[in-house]
C-alpha cells in the first residue's frame, strides 16, 4: 500500500492525564481519512502532534512524499481546531501571511480560492470582523492555497450553515477526486461516513480501530424478521449458518449476521420449506454511528 | 542562512507594517526622545546662560553637555531613561503571536519553532535599530549645533552610540522574555515596570548595602552601567575624578556582563520554544 502517513508509537501525557497511549496506524495516500471519537479522546492531540506543535513523550511520525521521501512541508495544508490568524489585518492580507510562511499558492490564487470559498467580497474586511462561519471559510482556504497534496482539518465544519457544510463536503470530495490525501477530525459521523474513505476511531487516547470504512462496517449485519409465530422462526434459524445472535424485540426477530455470509432470498427459502412465511424480512447495514457507539460504549 | 533571515524578516516586516500599535509606539518614540533632550537642553541653556554668579558657575560646573564629543554620552544617558515605550511594543509583539494563536499557525504553516523566535528577535533588532537611530541624529543635531562648527573630536566617543544599541536590545530582550513567559500584554508590562521602576532598584539598593554592590549583575542595573551618568561632578576634585574615571573603566565589564545576560535570554526562549506545546 502506498502510504503517505505512517503514525508510530505515539505516546503523549499531560502531566497524570496520559491523552494518546500507544497509537500507531497509516493513512493511504489518497484516502479521506477520518480521525473520530468523543470528547476528550485525544484527536486534536494526535493531529498537533502531526503538525509538530505538540511534541509525543514517545513514537514518531513520518510524512512521506509520493517518492518515498519526507515530505516537504509545503506539500501540506492545515488548519487546527480554531482559525488563528492576525485580528487587525484583512483575509487577504492574512493568506498573503499563510503563502509566504508556507510557500504554497501565488498571489492569484489567493483571490482566486477566496473567491471558491465566498470571502472574495470580505477580502478587505479585517480578520476581527469576520462571522465565524467566515472565519473558518478563511481557514480552510488557508489550508487549501496552493492546492497541497494533504490537506488537514480539524472539524472543517464547525461554525457553518448547512449550505457551507455542503459546499466544504462537495470540496472534499472534489479534491479527494483529484487525488489529495485528507485527514480530518469530526464529530459529525454523518459527514465523515459521506466523504471519508478510512477511519481511526479513538477512546481515551487509545486506538479503537483503524481501516477503511467499508471494511469496519461490514463486519455485521441485522436481518429483520416477521412472521406470525417469532419463537417458532427463532427455532428454526438456531444453527443457521452465519448468524452470530438473534433476538425478538417487539415484533421482530432481530438477527445479527456475520457481514456478507447471508442471503437474503436464501433465508427466505429456508423459513418457507421450514412452513413458516415470512411478513418482512430487511438487511439493514450498521450505520458509522451504529459502529462508532458500539466501539466507545 | 542569509536567505532564510531575509525570508523571515519579510514576513515579520508583513505582520508589523500593519499594525497600528506599531506606528503609534514607534510615532511616539520618535517624538518622545527628541522632545526630551530639547527639555534637557533647554533646562540646561536656562540655566547658564547669562551672566549671573550662579549662571557663571553652573556654566563652569557643568561644561557644555550637548557639544561634541559630550553629546554622545549625555543624550545616550538621557535616552535610556524612556525603555519602557519600545518595552511595550515588544512585549505587544510577542504576546499577540500568542493571545491569536498565530506562533501555532506559523507553525502549522511550515515554519521551523526556530523560524518563529528568530522572527521576534529579527523585531527586536529591528527596534533597536530604530531606536539606535533616533539617538544618533538627535545626538548629531545638538552637537552640530551646541560646538560653534568644531567637528575636531566629533567622534571621540562615538562608542557610545554602539553602547547604547547594545544597552537598548539587552533591555528590549528582558521585555520580550517578560512577554514570551507571561503571555499576557498586561501583566508582562505591568510586570516590566514594576520591575524596572520599583523592584530592581530596590534590589539594587540592598545589594550596595549588604551585598557588596552584586546588584551590579540584575539585567537593567548591569546593562545601566554601561552608560554612566555623565561626569561633571569628576570637577569636584580628586575623589570626585577618581570615581568617575572608575565607572568609565568598568563600562567593558559591564558591556560583557550585559552581553552575557541578553545572550542568556535569548538561549532561554529558544530553548524553550523549541521544547514546548504550543
Amino acid at each position: 500500500m502506498d502510504i503517505t502517513l505512517q503514525v508510530s508509537a505515539i505516546s503523549k501525557s499531560y502531566g497524570p492525564i496520559q491523552a494518546l497511549k500507544n497509537v500507531s496506524f497509516t493513512v493511504p495516500r489518497g484516502s479521506v481519512f477520518g480521525i473520530l471519537g468523543p470528547n476528550g479522546s485525544g484527536k486534536s492531540t494526535l493531529l498537533g502532534i502531526m503538525l509538530q506543535i505538540l511534541q509525543p513523550n514517545n513514537g514518531t511520525i513520518q510524512w512521506v512524499s509520493k517518492e518515498g521521501k519526507p515530505l516537504s512541508r509545503n506539500q501540506l495544508g492545515a488548519f487546527l481546531e480554531t482559525p488563528n490568524f492576525y485580528h487587525y489585518m484583512s483575509g487577504y492580507n492574512n493568506l498573503k501571511i499563510t503563502s509566504a510562511i508556507s510557500g504554497r499558492g501565488t498571489i492569484t490564487e489567493i483571490d482566486a480560492i477566496l473567491d471558491q470559498l465566498k470571502l472574495a467580497q470580505r477580502k478587505n474586511s479585517k480578520f476581527s470582523t469576520y462571522s465565524l462561519g467566515m472565519k473558518q471559510r478563511l481557514a480552510i482556504a488557508g489550508a487549501l492555497l496552493g492546492n497541497p497534496a494533504i490537506l488537514l482539518l480539524d472539524e472543517p465544519t464547525n461554525g457553518l450553515d448547512p449550505e457551507g457544510i455542503a459546499e466544504i463536503r462537495n470540496l472534499i470530495q472534489q479534491l479527494a477526486a483529484q487525488g489529495t490525501t485528507i485527514i480530518m477530525a469530526s464529530h459529525l459521523l454523518d459527514e465523515v461516513e459521506k466523504v471519508c474513505t478510512h477511519v481511526a476511531i479513538l477512546k481515551k487516547g487509545e486506538l479503537l480501530t483503524s481501516g477503511s470504512i467499508r471494511d469496519l462496517m461490514s463486519g455485521e449485519e441485522i436481518i429483520h424478521l416477521d412472521a406470525a409465530d417469532l419463537i417458532h422462526l427463532q427455532q428454526i434459524l438456531q444453527g443457521y449458518p452465519g448468524i452470530a445472535s438473534m433476538k425478538i424485540e417487539g415484533e421482530m426477530l432481530k438477527v445479527h449476521a456475520i457481514g456478507g455470509e447471508i442471503q437474503l432470498e436464501e433465508i427466505n427459502r429456508y423459513c418457507f420449506q421450514q412452513g413458516i412465511a415470512l411478513r418482512q424480512l430487511t438487511l439493514h447495514k450498521k450505520s458509522l454511528e451504529t459502529t462508532f457507539l458500539e466501539l466507545t460504549h | 542562512m542569509l536567505r532564510n533571515i531575509i525570508h523571515i524578516s519579510k514576513v515579520e516586516w508583513m505582520k508589523i507594517k500593519q499594525y497600528p500599535a506599531w506606528w503609534i509606539l514607534i510615532g511616539i518614540v520618535a517624538l518622545t526622545y527628541p522632545a526630551t533632550i530639547v527639555a534637557a537642553h533647554s533646562f540646561y541653556t536656562s540655566a547658564t546662560e547669562g551672566t549671573s554668579d550662579a549662571k557663571m558657575l553652573a556654566k563652569m560646573i557643568l561644561g557644555n553637555p550637548f557639544s561634541f564629543p559630550n553629546t554622545w554620552h549625555t543624550i545616550a544617558y538621557f535616552s535610556s531613561f524612556f525603555i519602557l515605550l519600545p518595552g511595550i511594543l515588544v512585549i505587544m509583539l510577542i504576546t499577540n503571536e500568542f493571545q491569536y494563536k498565530t506562533h501555532r499557525q506559523n507553525v502549522i504553516d511550515g515554519w521551523s519553532r526556530t523560524q518563529f523566535i528568530t522572527g521576534k528577535l529579527i523585531d527586536v533588532v529591528i527596534i533597536t535599530l530604530w531606536i539606535t537611530l533616533i539617538y544618533f541624529f538627535v545626538a548629531l543635531y545638538f552637537g552640530a549645533t551646541n560646538s560653534n562648527g568644531n567637528w575636531y573630536d566629533a567622534w571621540t566617543e562615538f562608542y557610545f552610540v554602539g553602547l547604547f544599541f547594545i544597552q537598548t536590545f539587552s533591555q528590549l530582550s528582558i521585555a520580550f522574555l517578560l512577554g514570551f513567559l507571561l503571555k499576557r500584554a498586561f501583566m508582562a508590562m505591568a510586570f516590566l515596570v514594576f520591575y524596572y521602576m520599583v523592584l530592581e532598584n530596590i534590589l539594587v539598593g540592598v545589594a550596595k548595602w549588604k551585598l557588596n554592590d552584586w546588584g551590579r549583575f540584575l539585567p537593567f542595573e548591569v546593562s545601566d552601567r554601561m552608560i554612566p551618568a555623565p561626569g561633571f561632578y569628576a570637577r569636584f576634585g580628586d575623589d570626585m575624578k577618581k570615581t568617575y574615571e572608575l565607572t568609565l573603566e568598568k563600562i567593558p565589564e559591564h558591556t560583557f556582563f550585559t552581553l552575557c545576560i541578553t545572550l542568556a535570554i535569548w538561549l532561554i526562549c529558544f530553548r524553550i520554544f523549541s521544547r514546548k506545546d504550543l
